[in-house]
């Protein structure tokens, strides 16, 4: 039997008396599942994976992460809970303009432990980077930089990858190789969360999650289907 | 200049205009001697050496005051200036500040970070302002009162501590806009 990996319960989030992101929504996301969120804009998709990131608090309701119920934290415990726990893709890449591929990567050791520069090589040479490490993010392909970004999330070895529409950027060719990248993690095992509009890209991990106006509309493993 | 050299070379022969007096003891009436003098030699200005001196001690401690003012005014500028640089550099790193923290970053390693560039400006801004003022210092004495000034090294830990300290100080406020930046806005796509 599949491990619960992430609890929801009853998760509502208002951002103001009129804007309700996501609304009772409860389920379970099992350890070591490519579950894809999928769901019209302003459909509580990024709200959704912010609060499993540990970036963002519901208004009410309970989120369990591996049996800690992160809606209890403060934001500093949050912060070291995200750090040891979960990594972050952003559709932007979000990578520190002045430092190099091999920089941005330490920068996460940084404020995990300590920095260690042959394990940051290790990981770039893993997303295939290996000949980029000098590379300062304006002279990398967006794959390039993305794949810098998963580098810099891979790189404290957290159980779970969330990604927020990692392709959104990128061109068809970065895309795929972005993607493979993404299917070989959760070949070894890492749980995985992507937001994604694209029906295809949803589909190749193994449940689909439809959200419609912060409810779950569908909810299915592809194998399934 | 001696006295009947003065006299010579201004054809003025036992001509005396002013007269400052002093005596050699305490409790000596200075004040009446010097009145006595006014009254005995026309056209005679008698003071006391003890109210000249007190009269240039009242103005050396005005300038000493209005140089205090400069002070409190030049250092409350500076303020400023820390002040509005790091609020700029908060506001244009928000991103930076936001990605940070997603990847693991708590508050106390943000606000260490911005207190350390406050402190690298507040030490850089202590050390130019040191020798600076040393310079303008030698320029006014030399041009103003025709004597150098002396250059007092212990006045240099009492510079550095002063402006590191009005560097973090003014550094608080943007500093906590740095600590109230929420990854999930700033990050967020568009």
């Amino acid at each position: 039997m599949a491990k619960e990996l992430i609890k929801l319960n009853s998760l509502t989030k208002l951002y103001d008396s009129e804007t309700r992101a996501l609304n009772d929504l409860t389920t379970t996301l099992n350890k070591g599942d490519w579950t894809s969120i999928m769901g019209p804009s302003g459909s509580g998709k990024t709200t959704l994976l912010n609060i499993i990131g540990c970036l963002d608090l519901p208004t009410s309701g309970s989120v369990f992460i591996n049996g800690t119920e992160i809606t209890n934290l403060n934001r500093d415990d949050l912060t070291v809970f995200r750090r040891e726990n979960i990594g972050l893709i952003f559709q932007q890449y979000h990578l520190v303009p002045y430092l190099t591929a091999l920089e941005n990567v330490m920068m996460a050791q940084y404020f995990h432990s300590v920095v260690d520069e042959d394990e940051a090589i290790n990981v770039l040479e893993k997303v295939g980077l290996g000949d980029r490490l000098d590379h300062i993010p304006a002279h990398l392909s967006g794959g390039e930089q993305q794949r810098v970004a998963i580098a810099r999330a891979l790189i404290n070895e957290p159980e779970i990858l969330l990604a927020d529409e990692p392709t959104g950027n990128l061109d068809q060719k970065n895309g795929e190789i972005v993607l493979d990248l993404i299917k070989k993690l959760h070949d070894e095992g890492h749980t995985i969360v992507l937001v994604t509009h694209n029906q295809d890209i949803g589909e190749l991990g193994d449940r689909l999650i439809k959200l419609i106006d912060g409810r779950i509309h569908t909810d299915h493993y592809i194998k399934e289907m | 200049m001696n006295l009947q050299v003065a006299q010579d070379l201004t054809n003025r022969k036992d001509k005396l205009h002013v007269v400052q007096v002093s005596a050699l003891c305490n409790e000596c009436p200075v004040e009446t001697f010097a009145e006595e003098i006014e009254g005995n030699i026309p056209y005679v200005e008698a003071r006391s050496v003890k109210q000249l001196v007190s009269s240039e001690m009242n103005i050396l401690n005005k300038i000493e005051d209005m140089m205090l003012l400069v002070t409190i005014v030049a250092l409350l500028a500076s303020a400023l200036g820390v002040m509005t640089t790091m609020t700029t550099s908060v506001i244009e790193r928000q991103k930076e500040i936001g990605l940070m923290k997603s990847i693991g970053a708590e508050d106390r390693r943000i606000v260490s970070l911005f207190l350390s560039e406050a402190a690298i400006i507040g030490v850089m801004g202590g050390v130019i302002g040191y020798v600076v003022g040393v310079i303008l210092a030698q320029f006014i004495g030399l041009s103003v009162f025709d004597m150098p000034i002396a250059i007092r090294f212990e006045v240099i830990p009492v510079a550095l501590g002063v402006s590191l300290g009005v560097s973090l100080l003014a550094s608080a406020i943007p500093v906590r806009r740095a600590m109230r930046v929420e990854p999930a806005i700033v990050l967020r796509g568009e």
